[in-house]
Formats: structure tokens, sequence, C-alpha cells
């Protein structure tokens, strides 16, 4: 199961996702991501995952895209909140030094 | 005694979930610190999601049996299914950073299991995920 809002604000954009984004749900992450850096030509996009239980190499994959296409657009984009089970997917995975990461929305948000 | 844990499942992602809960606690209760089941489980997330994707080629009705054990000092997961051959195990491993989308399962599964053991036989995959647990409680 997977829940994806997205809040739009001033100079960012913030993609909330709760639950577990695996195999059966990640199309739905990478929809969500690849279509708001689309609609999206500055500024910057947040992945909140405090609420996210689980990653596997499909949402990793995910994350990347959006991460590629936020770098030919001049979009800054980070990840916050990350919970120990997706850090070390992503640290598994050697991606955890390739992403912005901050400890929370919050924090991500005054950077 | 640790016994066997074992669950079948059509290939369905949606029972994914389920295959995580099961390995946890299967892998939990052989003795294995939690950061051990964590990675078993990562591991054979992928091993699954693989077998689901390119071993039955997104058929969600076909037949995958996980059985979980302790072997001596050592956890091991055996998955079992019908599909094709997998050949991705002479795939090479892709390099660290490398910003491409897709290919990190199989990169996953090595880096986090200690051994990896594949079998074809009588038209049926055999893969064989082994953890090792010298760092881990010996009895549960």
């Amino acid at each position: 199961m997977l829940r994806i809002d997205i809040e739009q604000m001033t100079e960012a954009a913030v993609v909330r996702v709760a639950g577990d984004a695996d195999m059966a749900s990640s199309t739905q992450l990478r929809e969500a991501v690849l279509s708001l850096l689309e609609n999206c030509s500055q500024g910057r996009v947040l992945v909140s995952m405090s609420e996210t239980t689980y990653i596997d190499s499909s949402a990793v994959a995910s994350l990347v895209e959006g991460l590629q296409l936020a770098t030919r657009r001049r979009v800054r984009f980070g990840l916050a909140g990350l919970r120990e089970g997706p850090i070390q997917v992503l640290r598994s995975t050697r991606l955890i030094d390739v992403f912005e990461v901050h400890d929370s929305e919050e924090d991500a948000l005054q950077a | 005694m640790f016994g066997e844990v074992a669950v079948r499942i059509v290939s369905d992602p949606k029972w994914l979930r389920l295959v995580r809960g099961v390995v946890e606690q299967s892998c939990l209760g052989f003795g294995a610190r939690e950061e051990s089941a964590t990675a078993v489980v990562l591991a054979v997330n992928e091993a699954v999601s693989n077998v689901m994707r390119h071993g039955y080629g997104g058929d969600t009705t076909r037949p995958i049996r996980i059985a979980c054990r302790r072997d001596g000092e050592m956890i091991e997961v055996r998955i079992c299914d019908h599909g094709i051959e997998a050949e991705f195990l002479s795939r090479e491993l892709l390099p660290p950073d490398e910003l491409r989308a897709g290919g990190r399962g199989l990169y996953m599964i090595r880096t986090l299991m200690d051994e990896i053991e594949y079998r074809r036989e009588d038209g049926q995959n055999r893969m064989y995920l082994r953890k090792h647990l010298q760092d881990d409680v010996a009895e549960s």
C-alpha cells in the first residue's frame, strides 16, 4: 500500500510518500515525481519519506530518474526524513551520497 | 530444532509484502539480529521480484515457493519457480554510484547475502540465498 500526497508551496513542492514502495507500487512514485518535475522549470522538489516504510530497487530507480530529470531541468531535488530501512537500501546500492538527504522535511525546507 | 517456514504465492507483486513479513519473522525466530534479518528481507524481495518480472514476464498467476530455514550458523532462503531459466546471475555488477535507473536488484542481492546458489532442475529454478550468523544470537 502506498499513499502519495503532493503539496505545492511557493518555492518548493513536497511529495509525501507513505507506506511500502515496492514492485507493486513504485510506478505510483515514479509517475508522481516525474509528472511534478515535468511541470517545474526551477525551484525545488522534496520527497518526504518519514512515513515510507519500505523501498526496493524499483523505488530507487524511480528516485534516480527523478534526480536525473531534476538535474536536466535545473530543479533542486532532495529526500527527507528517511527511516532506517530505506537508508539501508540506499547504502546497499551506494546511492546515499548521490542524493541531497535531510533529517526532516522541516530541516530540508530551511536549508 | 528450528524447522522450516515456507510460503507459496502466485507471482503477483501484491504478495511481496506478505513474503517480506514471513521472511523477517522467520529470520528473527531463527536467531538472526534485526540487521541481518533486514538484509535477508531486502535480498529475498529483490529475488522474488526478479522471478515475477523476468522469470514469469509479468504473468501474475504462476507459482513461487519461498522457504526459510536455519542451517547451522546460517540462514538459508530457497526460492523455487517454474519460470524461464535465470541468466541474470552471470551479469556484471553495476558499478557503484552509476546513475543508471535500473539494474540494482541483483547488486543488492549480491552485496547483502554471503552466498548465492542457483540450480535449474526439471524445468524448475531454485535459488538459494544464504546469510552467515557469526555475530548474531546463536539460539532463539
